[in-house]
């Protein structure tokens, strides 16, 4: 999880070019594990998807909107960082997908390659420093526990 | 403006024969008491002092005797011309001195005629008298010629007396009629001319509220213009933005994926400036080929999809054929659901086709899509939502009938009579001017077909569009063989016109429709 390299792109976009231009592009630059999709149900109902570092969405598509899209998907995955495009940019739907969807970036079509792999790449590195937060949250946690074991086990052996 | 004339002698003229009655009778007492025979010498003196009053009296009153009654006036002066010279033949004056008597008609003439014209009537008047009299008197006219020779009496002032009053009652009585008729007719004239003074302001208000009516009339004409104009422009933006939509996505991966290609080479590049490729290398490469195989493939997609919006957007527009043509109308609805595509997509609209066998109908394709598109994104912006769009077609004897049903909010009854009002909407005001539906109307009425509407509130709305297959185009207002012309428009029909409106076969319909989700 830690290894940036390896971290792991979700691209949603009802639009299949969109979604494969972004995937070309992905794996020529980088070596991010990156999955497409092209409806937002199949996106969240894949078993398969594991932990995603970020995820694109597109804003406008057929049955359920991105916003809705992400906000739902960070129910399942907190550690996820959310980027929405968009090629239909209006304020009410920024601020609106900033508040609901927990939003990191919003990008608008058409979009610029390097602009793309800057926000991924920061997308990514803030997933693992989160991430990597977690882990050392939950190693600091596991020692207290272990160290309120140990405390638990002395007094047991005093008394 | 006065009073009703009730009799030509109005009220003073009663006083005024009243006072001749007096006068004459005066005069009668004296010739009576006197006992004067009545001479001919008797009526000379009278016609004498008649001459001589009423020029008097003309004298005194100056002008304030209008010359209203011509013929009445010239017959007094003749008559005064006549007298003058039986009087100076009769008191025996000298032809001089009654050639001198002439002059008071002739002044009293003047005065009445002041001007060219009453100085020529005199000077005409004492000439031929004069000649006349002085003529007899210094024989150059024959005796007894003009003037019966009648052998006069001399000397009897008592004569001059009676005929002093006899023909004071005379001109009273003669000035009165003639007065009274003259001042009936002013009156008259003068009522008349302000029954004419009415008539003439009120022709002159009928022509300026004509004037006014013809200016609103324009004025309206124009109005009607401008807003066909302006919704016809808010429909072309409608359009645009659709457009620019739809072009946007794949411009959009043909923008990165030029710049993917070109990093790819790029790197192609980098590895095939080492003279030996190593097997690392050479997995690098392979990368690369596959991202630039997945890059063109997605190129051949966008590249096809721009395709098949500008192909939408001619056959819409029929950008190369706008005149009358025969076209298949499915063709028109493809294309303005392709450019509608954002509107309906983007928002969770299912649009379902039940197509018919439809014959291809003779019609102005441009014109005909744009009510296709104007009841289409009626249809999907009467939805709040999600919900269904249904297009159906069918032939309709030597017609065809398009249906095109939503499941929005419906219009409420009492709308229903409106919608086809210029400026009625009940959406935002982003979404439209509320001309849409109204530029249909035309557009199906000048093809002889028909619009109507069911509508169910809270269930939804069908708008069926019946065209004739056969175009007969109705009535001399042609379409403009393009979308962008604005055309004048007949301000009856801008008024509303509701009676000719198909719109009165709008009906509501109770019970839940049939809708094929």
């Amino acid at each position: 999880m830690a290894d940036t390299d390896n971290a792991t792109v979700m691209i949603v976009d009802d639009e299949e070019m969109v979604a494969m231009a972004l995937r070309s592009f992905l794996e020529l630059e980088t070596s991010y594990r990156v999955l497409t999709f092209t409806s937002p149900e199949a996106a969240l109902e894949d078993p398969a998807v594991g932990d995603v570092n970020v995820v694109i969405a597109d804003f406008m598509m057929p049955g359920m909107d991105g916003i809705t899209f992400l906000r739902r998907f960070r129910e399942e995955h907190p550690e996820a960082t959310r980027v929405l495009l968009t090629g239909y940019a209006d304020k009410e739907n920024a601020i609106r997908a900033i508040n609901e969807a927990g939003l990191y970036y919003y990008l608008e079509k058409p979009w610029s390659n390097d602009h793309l792999k800057l926000v991924i790449r920061n997308g990514v590195e803030r997933s693992t420093l989160f991430a990597e937060l977690d882990e050392r949250v939950r190693a600091l946690e596991g020692a207290n526990q272990e160290l309120r074991e140990i405390r638990r086990r002395l007094v047991q052996a005093f008394l | 403006v006065t009073a009703a004339v009730e009799h030509p002698l109005y009220r003073p003229v009663r006083a005024r024969i009243a006072l001749a009655a007096w006068i004459a009778a005066l005069g009668a007492l004296i010739l009576l008491v006197l006992q004067l025979p009545l001479s001919p010498r008797f009526f000379a003196l009278v016609a004498g002092w008649c001459m001589v009053a009423t020029a008097s009296l003309h004298w005194l009153a100056g002008r304030r005797h209008d010359p209203v009654f011509f013929p009445a006036r010239f017959a007094v002066f003749a008559f005064e011309v006549v007298a003058a010279a039986w009087v100076a033949h009769y008191i025996g004056a000298s032809s001089w001195l009654a050639t001198l008597f002439l002059l008071f008609p002739a002044i009293e003439w003047n005065m009445l005629y002041p001007g060219i014209w009453g100085l020529m009537g005199s000077l005409l008047a004492v000439v031929a008298s004069g000649t006349l009299i002085v003529g007899e008197a210094v024989g150059f006219v024959p005796a007894g010629a003009v003037f019966p020779a009648i052998d006069p009496e001399y000397g009897d002032p008592r004569y001059a007396l009676a005929a002093f009053f006899v023909s004071g009652s005379v001109i009273v009585g003669l000035s009165t009629v003639v007065s009274g008729y003259a001042e009936a007719g002013r009156r008259q004239s003068r009522e008349l001319g302000g029954a004419n003074e009415r008539l003439r302001e009120m022709s002159e208000d009928v022509r300026r509220s004509h004037h006014e009516l013809e200016k609103a009339y324009t004025k309206l004409g124009n109005t009607q213009a401008e807003l066909v104009g302006a919704a016809k422009l808010a429909s072309l933006g409608t359009l645009i933005a659709g457009v620019a939509h739809e072009i946007n996505t794949p411009l959009g991966a043909l923008n990165a994926n030029h710049d993917t290609i070109r990093r790819a080479l790029e790197k192609l590049q980098v590895i095939l400036e080492d003279e030996t490729v190593d097997e690392h290398e050479l997995d690098d490469v392979r990368r690369i080929v596959r991202a630039i195989d997945g890059v063109t493939a997605t190129n051949n997609m966008a590249v096809a999809r721009m395709v098949k919006m500008v192909d939408s957007l001619r056959t819409f527009g029929r950008v190369d054929r706008s005149e009358r043509d025969h076209v298949d109308l499915h063709e028109g609805i493809e294309s303005t659901l392709a450019i509608l595509k954002q509107e309906l997509n983007g928002r969770s609209i299912a649009v379902v086709r039940d197509f018919g066998d439809l014959p291809l109908v003779e019609c102005y394709p441009d014109q005909v899509n744009q009510v296709f598109m104007n009841l289409i994104l009626n249809g999907a912006q009467a939805i709040r939502d999600a919900g269904t769009v249904t297009i159906r077609t069918r032939p309709a004897g030597d017609a065809v009938e398009v249906e095109i049903q939503d499941t929005g909010v419906g219009i409420p009854a009492e709308n229903l009579a409106r919608i086809y009002d210029p400026g009625f909407t009940t959406k935002e005001k982003r979404m439209g001017m509320g001309m849409g539906l109204l530029i249909s109307r035309r557009i199906i009425d000048r093809h002889s077909g028909e619009l109507r509407v069911d509508s169910e509130p809270g269930v939804g709305t069908t708008f069926t569009v019946r065209l004739p297959v056969r175009l007969q185009e109705s009535t001399d207002d042609r379409p403009a063989a393009s979308t962008a012309t604005t055309e004048s428009v007949p301000a009856a029909e801008a008024a509303g016109a509701p009676a000719t409106y198909p719109v009165q076969r709008a009906t509501t319909r109770g019970g839940h429709r049939a809708t094929d989700h």
